[in-house]
């Protein structure tokens, strides 16, 4: 049976056939793009059926997200966000709550919802809400435990009630370090504390199911028809594989996930990298249709760039701390050695210019030592870079995935406070990808950046902030190129060009349905495009609205 | 828990790159602490060399020597690690806090100063006499390594007996141009040295960089040596003053935090009694411990 779909426009992102009326699919797979005119000779041979409920809409090839975390997701999402930015959500729109009032009449709102069960939420952030207390969620909760959890992730809040029900002891808590039991603050070594604590909860396998339930229809919401894990063994490899099993790996779940190790991790502190790598080898027997492990690792050069631990070049922090190397050189290049020597796709996580120097230094010797072509390479995240570090990722033959979402949430303070104006503006340096011939991808980092592809490639297209101004104009990139970035460009540097990516004959029948031709509405309008369907392999799945 | 009466245990973080020479030097004074009880905590006991005569028992994380020193893992948890030591610190004299070698030695070095029961006798940092020009010079961690020898309060060098007297005396007038620390080249040295120098130092981060003040009451009275020991163990950034009504004398007296130390005066008969006890304190968020009022 043929299963043919028409529609206004089919944008195939394949350059040597950019369009068509219609596609035809059969078992899961695109037969022809073209017109019902040009598929005569198929609908000939097989039976065929006609759908043209999307004859008005415009169809695209399914979105990549090549780097998310769908076990941090899962804790995160069962929590109510309140939060300074909108965020978009199958089940919710979450507006954007920017003063302390509003803060507070929010809490005071879910907490008149009423319910029992602790409350938890997340995105408080005192640049906009003022300041958060023990007090002020004993006043607005009473006896019903509540906690608030920062943006940053690394403080939380919680109330007189939470702390009884884990069974706090106060005395004992007075004076430890990065613990103020007082203003029930806990961050840091503390938030460590915390979390063990509160585990039990937000770990519990009904926490985390009710998160993964979230977690697949935010993955759809957002069109995907493919992601990245792009660190599995982030908490646990077991609980991880057994959660995903459970929730995510089921017949009608309308995308695929490419699952890449967390080497440091898997590691633990024992394991030599040799040994890491036969544990890696093994990873493939778990395979599944959906969930799959291919020669791809990943590793780490420098910290987090939303807590300003990236390892900077001269001239560094505006306040002269220093960012912190998550591997030490010695033992990252040790690392990469194994991998490399092996025939993996180092995937490696690099923020600052330092952390992306010696990324791009320790190819450069394993291109010395053992060269090596087509390699898969990739630089996750590309928070700062130089120009000229660019023509070395060219030359070495690396990719890019970039986290644009940083220059639109951080540009304007990392500018006041960080690294100065100059080099705030230019973070995602993808303009100079696009005309370097650099081959990259666009990723949301999820939980960390909303999992919206169409959004961020509005934001690599415009290079506008949250506060409305346009950062780095000369980084630009093209519309052609932010959305081949969400596509076929994301799907090779997963490894997945063969599949998906691109309509065209004899890939996976993934793709997208939109309300509006993105090349019509431009650039700007992108971010307002809506997802009315997905098809995954075939499979027609709506999307529901909040 | 507060425990006034007992002072608090000196800790000296050990610091320096990676291959410079920390475990060696940790070794040497597990192997000559007789008379001292040590409790050292380090990374991961693979490193060191503990004779397997010298071990009277381990448990989780620990191990017992028969001197009568301990030695711990940290793993991801400084804290948990301190916990532990707090509940035998009756039977040890003093702490050697082994940092990894791109760690920040002043930031850990600080932290465990704020916990209850320790204090930092110093930031020692590990130099080798042989690379630490080049490390310093190194693209990658150089800023790293010269920002450890900048914020120590001693230099060890080691391996200095490997370079030739003009050498020897070459890299210690470098370090000496360096930094502003003590340089000592005899590891027998190391624990003797009990001066961290606490005013804040220039170029490093101030992580809570907003002050606020904030106010605590009591209605009962307070006790001292309590009040005491929580002023020890405050960040030093902290000023605080305020009324309080003593338990011994059931008097009341102003008190005001002067450079690390209460002082107490008492209120005069025809001064006003303050109707709680009341204390303010100004300095980085976040940095407050509780006073036990």
């Amino acid at each position: 049976m043929i299963e043919v779909y028409t529609a206004r426009r089919v944008i195939t992102m394949n350059p040597s056939w950019p369009e068509g009326e219609a596609i035809a699919v059969r078992d899961g797979r695109i037969l022809e793009v073209g017109s019902l005119a040009s598929m005569r000779p198929w609908l000939e041979q097989d039976d065929s059926t006609i759908i043209d409920r999307f004859a008005e809409q415009v169809i695209m090839p399914g979105l990549i997200d090549p780097h998310l975390h769908p076990l941090m997701a899962a804790v995160l999402l069962p929590m109510q966000f309140i939060t300074a930015l909108e965020w978009r959500f199958p089940w919710e729109t979450v507006p954007a709550t920017e003063t302390p009032a509003a803060y507070r009449k929010a809490l005071t709102r879910h907490a008149a919802a009423g319910g029992d069960a602790p409350f938890f939420t997340w995105g408080y952030h005192r640049h906009w809400h003022d300041e958060m207390s023990r007090a002020l969620l004993d006043e607005i909760f009473g006896a019903r435990p509540a906690v608030a959890w920062q943006r940053s992730f690394h403080e939380l809040y919680m109330n007189s009630a939470m702390m009884a029900e884990l069974g706090m002891d106060e005395r004992k808590l007075e004076g430890r370090h990065q613990i103020d039991v007082a203003r029930g603050h806990f961050y840091e070594n503390g938030l460590g504390y915390a979390i063990n604590k509160l585990n039990p909860i937000i770990m519990s396998q009904e926490w985390i199911d009710r998160g993964l339930t979230r977690l697949r229809q935010l993955v759809h919401f957002g069109g995907h028809t493919t992601v990245g894990d792009m660190a599995v063994g982030i908490f646990n490899a077991d609980l991880e594989h057994d959660a995903a099993e459970r929730m995510l790996d089921l017949p009608d779940t309308p995308f695929r996930v490419l699952r890449v190790p967390h080497a440091v991790r898997l590691a633990g502190a024992q394991r030599s990298h040799e040994e890491t790598l036969s544990l890696i080898e093994a990873l493939p027997e778990r395979n599944t249709h959906r969930f799959r492990y291919s020669r791809k690792v990943k590793l780490f050069t420098d910290g987090a760039f939303f807590s300003q631990l990236a390892v900077l070049q001269a001239p560094g922090y505006i306040d002269g701390h220093l960012g912190e190397w998550l591997m030490t050189p010695p033992d990252y290049e040790a690392a990469a050695r194994v991998y490399w020597n092996a025939g993996y796709e180092i995937h490696v996580h690099c923020t600052g210019d330092l952390g992306l120097q010696l990324a791009i230094d320790t190819l450069e010797t394993l291109q010395w030592e053992r060269p090596r072509f087509n390699h898969g390479y990739t630089i996750e995240h590309f928070g700062f870079s130089t120009p000229e570090q660019v023509r070395r990722i060219k030359a070495l033959g690396a990719n890019v995935s970039a986290n644009v979402y940083y220059l639109h949430e951080l540009s304007a303070a990392y500018g006041d406070q960080g690294v100065g104006v100059e080099r705030s503006q230019q973070m995602a340096r993808l303009g100079t990808c696009e005309r370097d011939g650099v081959l990259w991808t666009l990723h949301s980092d999820f939980p960390m950046a909303p999992a919206m592809p169409l959004y961020s490639a509005w934001v690599a297209c415009t290079r506008q902030n949250c506060e409305g101004d346009v950062v780095g104009p000369a980084e630009c990139v093209t519309l052609d190129a932010a959305l081949r970035a969400i596509t076929i460009d994301a799907a090779t540097v997963l490894g997945l060009q063969e599949e998906t990516g691109s309509l065209r004959a004899g890939k996976c029948a993934d793709f997208v349905v939109l309300d509006q031709d993105p090349y019509a509405v431009g650039a700007a309008g992108l971010k307002d495009l809506n997802i009315l369907a997905t098809c995954f392999e075939g499979q027609i799945t709506e999307v529901s609205q909040p | 828990m507060i425990e006034a009466q007992r002072p608090a245990l000196p800790l000296t973080v050990i610091g320096g790159y990676l291959g410079v020479g920390k475990t060696t030097l940790i070794n040497r004074v597990l192997a000559r602490s007789t008379g001292q009880r040590l409790a050292v905590l380090v990374n991961d006991f693979g490193e060191l060399n503990i004779d397997a005569t010298l071990i009277a028992g381990a448990e989780g994380d620990t191990i017992a020597l028969t001197n009568g020193c301990v030695c711990c893992a940290i793993g991801d948890d400084l804290g948990a690690a301190l916990a532990q030591l707090q509940a035998r610190r009756d039977r040890l004299d003093a702490v050697l806090l082994e940092a990894s070698g791109v760690a920040d030695p002043l930031r850990l070095g600080r932290m465990a100063d704020t916990w209850p029961g320790f204090r930092l006798a110093s930031v020692t940092v590990v130099a080798d006499a042989l690379r630490i020009r080049d490390l310093c010079r190194d693209q990658y961690i150089g800023a790293h390594v010269r920002a450890q020898i900048v914020t120590a309060d001693q230099i060890l060098v080691s391996k200095l007996d490997r370079s030739s007297p003009i050498e020897q005396r070459d890299v210690l007038e470098w370090l000496h141009a360096q930094t502003s620390a003590s340089i000592v080249t005899d590891d027998r040295k190391v624990l003797a040295v009990d001066a961290h120098r606490r005013p804040p130092l220039p170029g490093l981060r101030a992580t809570h960089p907003t002050f606020q003040t904030r106010t605590f009451r009591a209605n009962g009275p307070v006790d001292r040596e309590r009040l005491e020991h929580w002023a020890e163990n405050l960040d030093r950034s902290i000023r605080a003053k305020g009324f309080v009504q003593l338990t011994a004398t059931m008097e009341w007296y102003t008190v005001q935090l002067v450079a690390g130390s209460l002082q107490f005066d008492r209120l005069s008969a025809t001064q006003q009694k303050p109707e709680v006890t009341q204390l303010v304190l100004i300095g980085p968020d976040a940095a407050f411990l509780e006073p036990p009022l």
